[in-house]
C-alpha cells in the first residue's frame, strides 16, 4: 500500500534557506510592512510578482513525484482557494489541499466553490479541515464561537456540505449553526466527486469530529509514543463508527548528504534566530489561543536553552522549528537515509500520508523528492521507487 | 482583462472575502472587482443557506462591503456590528493596501439606489429602455450628490445582433430569453444612446458566448466607439 506525500506552499512568504530569516523571497518582509521586494533585478517592478514563485514550487514538487501542496490558511497567508485557481493552469496532477475554517464560508457556497474548482482541475481539489486556534486569532477572523462549539460546527458544516452536494438539489437541514432548505448544487457540479479530508485538532472534540467526518486524521510531528497513541485513540474512535480513518503528519524536514550538514544548517539557523523568540522560547505555554496541538508541543520544551541541542528531543527530531519559521516546531533533521528511516518509523505507528516542507520550497522539493522519498520503504517494506 | 465576480453577502465572513479578494487583486494587478447580490427572494436565499430577514438583505450587504473595506485599509481594524464582527482585524505586509474591488451593486427599488449612492462604485441598471433609464439615473444622482467620488453607472444587456434587422429577427426566435434584437448599426446606435444617458460600463451577453463575443466585438463595438467620439474617429 501506498504512501500519499504532499508538499507545502509556502503562501506566507519564505526566506532562502534556514539559516537565516532574510533575504525573504517575493515581497514577504516580516516585521516590515512598508518593505516590498518585487523582483531581484534591482527591485524595481519588474513584471514578476509571488505567484509566479509559487508556481515553480508547485512546478517543482510536481515533478519530483509529490501529490499535491498544503495551501495554508493563516491571516499572514495568501488565501488558498485563490491561489489554487492559478497553480491549477499551472500543474497537470497536482492536488490542491485547501486549509479551511468551517467560519469562512457557507456551506452552500463552500459546496459551490469546491465543486467548481473540482470541475476545473479534474478532481484534484481536496480539505485541511481546521477548525482553528481560538483566542485573539479567531476574532481576527470575525469569528467568534467558543472552542468546543467550534467542533461541533465543523461537524454540522461537514454534513452540511455533504447534504447539499449529494442531497439530490433538496436538502433541508435545521441545525444549531446551520438552516438550509430545498439546497442543492446545479447538476453539472453535483457529479464531481467529494474532496478527501485531512483533519486537524488534537482535543477531544476535534477527535470526536475527526471520527465522523475525515479520512485522514492529521497531526503535527509528536514525539513517538505520544503520537501513537494520538493515532491509535483517533481510528479506535472511528472504529466504534464502524468507519475507517488513515493517519498523517505534516512535518518541516532538514535533510542532506550528511547528519553533520543537516545539523550545521539548524545550528546556522539557531544562532540567527531573533534573540527575544529564543529567550520566550522556553518551558511553558508560548500561545495566547486555546489550541490543544501547539500545547501539546509547547509542553515540551527545555527549561535551559544555550544550544540547539538543547532541543533535540529524540533522534533525528529537533523541536526548535518555530524559531527559524512560523508554524510547528518539531521537525526531523539528519542525512537523507536517516530522514527516510524516520518517515518509515511514523508509518509504522500509523501514518498513511505526510506533508513535508522544507526551506526554501522550491529548491528543497527538488532534493527531498530526489533524495529521500525513493528511500522510503512505506508499508510494503520495499523502497516506492528505485534509488538512482 | 476584468474579473467581475458575483456573490451574496450571505457567503460567509467578510473578511475571508476581503482576504481572497487580496490574492487575486495581487496577482491579477487589481482587476477583480465584485457585483454583489442579494440573493433572490426569500425561497431562494434560503435555498443558500441564508435565513436573513427581507429587511436584513441590503443592511447586510452595507456591512459586509464597510468591513472588508476596513480589513483591506487599516491594520488594526475593530468593527462589531449586526451581521459581521472582527477584533484587531486587518491584513498586514503585502497583503496590506490591496484595492478594494470595485463594487458593482444592483436593484431599482429605493433602499437599493441609497446603498449604491453610498457605497459602490457603479451601479448596474438592467435593461431599460433609455429614456425610462434616464428618469432612474436621476433619482440616482439626486441620492450621490453627498459622495465624496463619482458613483458610475453601468447596464446589463443580452443583445443579439446581425447583419440585417430581417436576420436578427429570424434569428431571435431561436432564442429563449429576450434580448434586444437588431442589426448591428441599430444595437451600436441604441448603445450609443445609453452612453449618451450616462452609461458608463455595459454588461453585455449573447449565446453562445464565445462566437458572439467576436460578432459583438468585431461588428459593434467598434461602430459605438466611433458614435460617442466627438471627432467621429475610432477611439479604439
Amino acid at each position: 500500500m501506498s504512501i500519499d506525500i504532499f508538499w507545502r506552499i509556502p503562501t506566507h512568504g519564505e526566506p532562502s534557506s534556514h539559516r537565516s530569516r532574510r533575504p525573504f523571497r517575493g515581497d514577504w518582509f516580516p516585521g516590515d510592512d512598508g518593505q516590498r521586494q518585487l523582483g531581484l533585478a534591482g527591485g524595481g517592478d519588474d513584471g514578476f510578482s509571488y505567484i509566479d514563485y509559487l508556481a515553480e514550487i508547485a512546478r517543482a514538487a510536481e515533478i519530483s513525484g509529490f501529490q499535491g501542496g498544503l495551501l495554508p490558511s493563516f491571516p499572514m497567508t495568501d488565501e488558498p482557494w485563490a491561489i489554487s485557481s492559478f497553480l491549477a493552469r499551472e500543474t497537470r496532477t497536482f492536488r490542491f489541499m485547501i486549509a479551511f475554517q468551517p467560519g469562512f464560508l457557507n456551506p452552500v457556497t463552500a459546496a459551490r466553490m469546491t465543486a467548481s474548482l473540482q470541475r476545473a482541475t479534474g478532481g484534484r481539489a481536496l480539505y485541511n479541515i481546521i477548525t482553528g486556534g481560538g483566542g485573539p486569532q479567531q476574532l481576527w477572523w470575525g469569528d467568534c464561537v467558543a472552542h468546543d462549539d467550534r467542533y461541533a460546527r465543523t461537524a454540522e458544516f461537514l454534513d452540511v456540505l455533504r447534504g447539499v452536494w449529494s442531497g439530490g438539489g433538496s436538502y433541508t437541514h435545521h441545525g444549531k449553526f446551520y438552516r438550509v432548505e430545498n439546497a442543492g448544487l446545479p447538476e453539472i457540479l453535483a457529479k464531481e466527486s467529494f474532496p478527501e479530508i485531512y483533519f486537524s485538532g488534537s482535543s477531544d472534540a476535534a477527535l470526536v469530529s475527526a471520527a465522523k467526518h475525515a479520512d485522514y486524521y492529521l497531526s503535527w510531528l509528536e514525539p513517538s509514543v505520544q503520537l501513537a497513541e494520538k493515532f491509535s485513540r483517533v481510528k479506535e474512535r472511528t472504529a466504534q463508527l464502524g468507519r475507517k480513518i488513515k493517519c498523517a503528519v505534516r512535518v518541516d524536514i532538514v535533510a542532506r548528504a550528511t547528519e553533520e550538514e543537516a545539523w550545521r544548517e539548524v545550528s546556522r539557523g539557531f544562532e540567527n534566530a531573533d534573540p527575544a523568540l529564543v529567550a520566550g522560547f522556553k518551558g511553558g505555554p508560548g500561545s495566547t489561543g486555546d489550541s490543544v496541538g501547539a500545547a501539546r508541543q509547547s509542553g515540551l520544551r527545555p527549561r535551559t536553552l544555550n544550544s540547539y541541542r538543547d532541543l533535540i528531543i529524540e533522534p533525528n527530531v529537533w523541536s526548535g522549528f518555530t524559531l527559524l519559521r512560523g508554524g510547528q516546531t518539531n521537525g526531523i533533521v539528519g542525512n537523507y537515509q536517516q530522514v527516510a528511516e524516520k518517515l518509515d518509523q511514523l508509518v509504522q505507528l500509523g501514518a498513511d500520508a505526510f506533508i513535508l516542507a522544507s526551506t526554501p520550497h522550491l529548491e528543497e522539493a527538488y532534493r527531498v523528492g530526489e533524495e529521500v522519498l525513493p528511500l522510503v520503504r512505506g508499508k510494503s517494506g520495499a523502497a516506492l521507487r528505485a534509488v538512482g | 482583462m476584468r474579473l467581475l465576480t458575483e456573490f451574496d453577502a450571505s457567503r460567509g465572513s467578510a473578511v475571508y472575502a476581503a482576504k481572497n479578494a487580496v490574492s487575486y487583486q495581487r496577482y491579477t494587478r487589481g482587476r477583480f472587482a465584485w457585483q454583489i447580490g442579494t440573493g433572490g427572494t426569500r425561497e431562494q436565499r434560503r435555498s443558500q443557506g441564508d435565513f436573513a430577514e427581507d429587511a436584513a438583505v441590503i443592511p447586510r450587504i452595507e456591512e459586509f462591503i464597510t468591513v472588508a473595506r476596513g480589513v483591506l485599509t487599516s491594520g488594526t481594524y475593530t468593527f462589531k456590528g449586526k451581521y459581521f464582527e472582527v477584533l484587531n482585524g486587518g491584513f498586514k505586509g503585502p497583503l496590506s493596501n490591496s484595492p478594494l474591488p470595485r463594487i458593482y451593486l444592483s436593484g431599482n427599488t429605493a433602499e437599493a439606489y441609497e446603498l449604491s449612492a453610498k457605497v459602490a462604485d457603479v451601479h448596474v441598471f438592467d435593461g431599460l429602455p433609455p429614456d425610462q433609464l434616464e428618469a432612474e439615473i436621476r433619482k440616482l444622482e439626486d441620492l450621490g450628490e453627498r459622495r465624496s467620488h463619482p458613483l458610475h453607472l453601468g447596464l446589463r444587456l443580452s443583445v443579439l445582433a446581425r447583419e440585417s434587422e430581417a436576420e436578427a429577427r429570424a434569428d431571435a426566435a431561436h432564442f429563449p430569453g429576450q434580448p434586444v434584437v437588431g442589426s448591428y448599426a441599430q444595437i451600436s446606435g441604441l448603445l450609443a444612446d445609453y452612453v449618451k444617458a450616462g452609461i458608463g460600463s455595459f454588461i453585455l451577453a449573447a449565446s453562445p458566448h464565445l462566437e458572439e463575443a467576436y460578432r459583438v466585438g468585431e461588428h459593434v463595438l467598434p461602430a459605438v466607439r466611433r458614435l460617442i467620439t466627438p471627432s467621429g474617429r475610432d477611439a479604439a
